[in-house]
């Protein structure tokens, strides 16, 4: 049910890794070591907001993500612009 | 005082805004006298415009305002908006194509629909229309309280002006429905992109870089205490599993054009985390800069305002502003929606045509937004930011309705009707029992363990679905044996995606052929 598209379903599993990274504030919420003056606690996180996005990003792609579902002819991928009124 | 300089840069944008606004209702053009038109901008929206709305829905100006805040007041927690904001994602990906698929052939608009029709159920239905409503109704009165506090920062008189920004909000809302807000949204997004950017690099070099801002912070604030880590990631998990509930998050993935943008955006959205995130870092400058400001709230006016020259004052109030007006439009879109498909026809006037639709929908968002401004006007703004507080836990209630209800198929109507009550009223008294504290935590007594502070949404929703499992299993159990003893009167099983009079002939839910 879950990998209808592409088959590759196993690829969902990456999706628990950003939760599993920010889930337990133990393995964070340390000081040391610092980036450039900012605490470990602060910049992990971050970190994990792009990261996060890779992840996501990488089971999009595995999934076959390129292929666009069929669209309707009277809508144009071209209208994703902004076209004048 | 009034800050003349600010105020003109802010009085500019604002227009640049309202032009926009009125002009959304020509942009893409559908017949707004339909409610697919006017409130769901006839799900046309691509990659990009979807990323735009989305951004400038979820991450509110109460969020710029309140995030920051919560890290200066309170320190490390404070921060839970950004694991927050990771793990929401992924369980979007998982979960929002399926949903987005389900309504565009059955023709849902509001998540409401999609429950009436899943579960054949307009008791549950309406449960979860008053829900939205409600959840909802407080955050639209926090938008406008963000704009308050931005304008109160340029010493203009508050009432007055924040009576004419509704205005404009109120009308072009009127006028051209969704695509209004999507449209302000490419605006408001690009000033909070630029805000957020010139913030994060011009304000440490004032203070003299990250590494002497970190120095100042007291070290209580900086990390999280051992005890509050069971605080901080149910906080997280909470409103991870909460967001994507609000009738104006949803709104934003029925409006999407296809299942592929919306996992495009999942990847593409935590553009707007990372801003997030380092906008509540500001919290942490604004300790260093020694401000003190009356009200914590104000912590972030306060700091542009010490820091920013005039003029880019200005441009950063009106990027808050601006923040304020699209999720606030949108909410009122999405609260129309509710009230007029689910409970304004089905109870009160059952045979609206079309017209008359989008009509009841563009008047209650009208009367919505008035209820707000109001609010904001006369009553504290911790009314507003405490029933807020509450509308998480309420709105995480909908949680087996909408989401589990798509994997889980023997889901028994009566059974989530019971669990939406029991985590619905253990919710509530946890809240009042807690004396409304701004955190929305509460330790469990359980015979032999006294758990740390959790959060009431996390824990309510765990109770409601363990009583929507438990009695579905039951109510199963009970029909099988019915059957069995060989009770012919029972009714045949209702299969969801049959019964239904908006479409004939049975919806597929798996990829077109």
């Amino acid at each position: 049910m879950l990998g209808r598209r592409g088959g590759a379903s196993w690829a969902y599993l990456l999706l628990l890794v950003p939760v599993v990274a920010v889930i337990f504030p133990p393995l964070y919420a340390h000081h040391d070591p610092t980036l450039s003056g900012v605490p470990f606690y602060v910049w992990y996180q971050l970190l994990w907001t792009v990261a996060g996005a890779l992840f996501v990003g990488a089971v999009y792609l595995i999934q076959g993500g390129g292929e666009e579902e069929p669209a309707s002819p009277d809508r144009p991928d071209s209208k994703d612009r902004l076209s004048p009124p | 005082v009034i800050e003349y300089e600010a105020l003109a840069v802010f009085v500019v944008l604002f227009l640049v805004v309202t032009v926009v606004g009125f002009m959304a209702a020509r942009w893409r053009s559908g017949d707004l006298n339909l409610l697919e038109e006017w409130g769901l901008a006839g799900r046309k929206f691509g990659t990009v415009i979807t990323w735009f709305l989305l951004g400038g829905d979820l991450y509110t100006a109460y969020t710029f305002i309140a995030v920051p805040a919560v890290v200066f007041g309170s320190g490390a927690i404070g921060f839970f908006a950004v694991p927050y904001t990771i793990m929401v994602y992924p369980l979007v990906f998982a979960v929002m194509p399926r949903l987005w698929r389900i309504a565009k052939e059955r023709g849902h608009i509001t998540p409401a629909d999609f429950v009436r029709d899943h579960f054949d159920s307009q008791a549950l239905a309406l449960i979860v229309a008053v829900t939205g409503i409600v959840a909802t109704m407080p955050y639209i009165a926090l938008q406008i309280y963000g704009i308050q506090v931005v304008l109160s920062q340029m010493g203009i008189p508050v009432e007055v002006s924040l009576i004419v920004a509704f205005i404009v909000l109120a009308v072009f809302t009127y006028l051209s429905g969704l695509r209004a807000p999507a449209l302000i949204a490419l605006v408001k997004d690009a000033l909070i992109y630029v805000t957020v950017l010139v913030a994060v690099i011009y304000i440490p070099i004032k203070l003299g870089g990250y590494g002497a801002i970190f120095q100042k912070v007291p070290a209580a604030k900086l990390t999280l205490a051992p005890a509050a880590y069971i605080s901080y990631s149910t906080l997280a998990l909470g409103s991870a599993l909460a967001l994507f509930l609000y009738p104006h998050a949803l709104i934003g993935v029925f409006s999407s054009r296809s299942a592929n943008a919306i996992r495009r955006n999942a990847a593409l959205l935590p553009a707007y985390s990372l801003v997030l995130g380092l906008l509540a870092t500001l919290g942490w400058m604004a300790i260093a800069a020694g401000l003190h400001p009356k009200n914590a709230n104000q912590v972030i006016p306060l700091l542009f305002d010490r820091m920013f020259p005039g003029w880019f004052a200005g441009f950063a109030f009106a990027a808050v502003a601006i923040g304020a007006l699209v999720p606030a439009s949108v909410m009122s879109i999405a609260a129309a929606n509710l009230f007029n498909r689910n409970i304004w026809q089905p109870y009160v006037h059952r045979d609206e045509s079309p017209r008359e639709e989008s009509r009841v929908s563009r008047i209650v968002s009208l009367l919505v937004k008035v209820g707000a401004l109001i609010f904001i006007l006369i009553a504290p703004a911790q009314f507003a930011i405490t029933f807020q507080l509450a509308g998480g836990v309420l709105i995480v209630q909908t949680l087996p309705a909408v989401i589990l209800a798509l994997y889980v198929g023997w889901l028994h109507r009566y059974a989530v009707i019971a669990g939406w009550v029991a985590g619905t009223a253990w919710g509530v008294w946890m809240l009042i029992d807690g004396g409304y504290k701004s955190s929305a935590l509460y330790a469990l007594h359980l015979p032999g363990l006294t758990t740390g502070k959790l959060y009431i949404g996390l824990t309510s929703v765990i109770l409601n679905l363990l009583v929507v499992l438990v009695g579905s299993g039951v109510m199963s159990l009970i029909r099988g044996g019915l059957r069995r003893a060989g009770a012919r009167w029972l009714p045949r099983r209702h299969h969801p995606r049959r019964v239904d009079s908006m479409r004939s002939g049975p919806a597929q839910v798996g990829p077109p052929p």
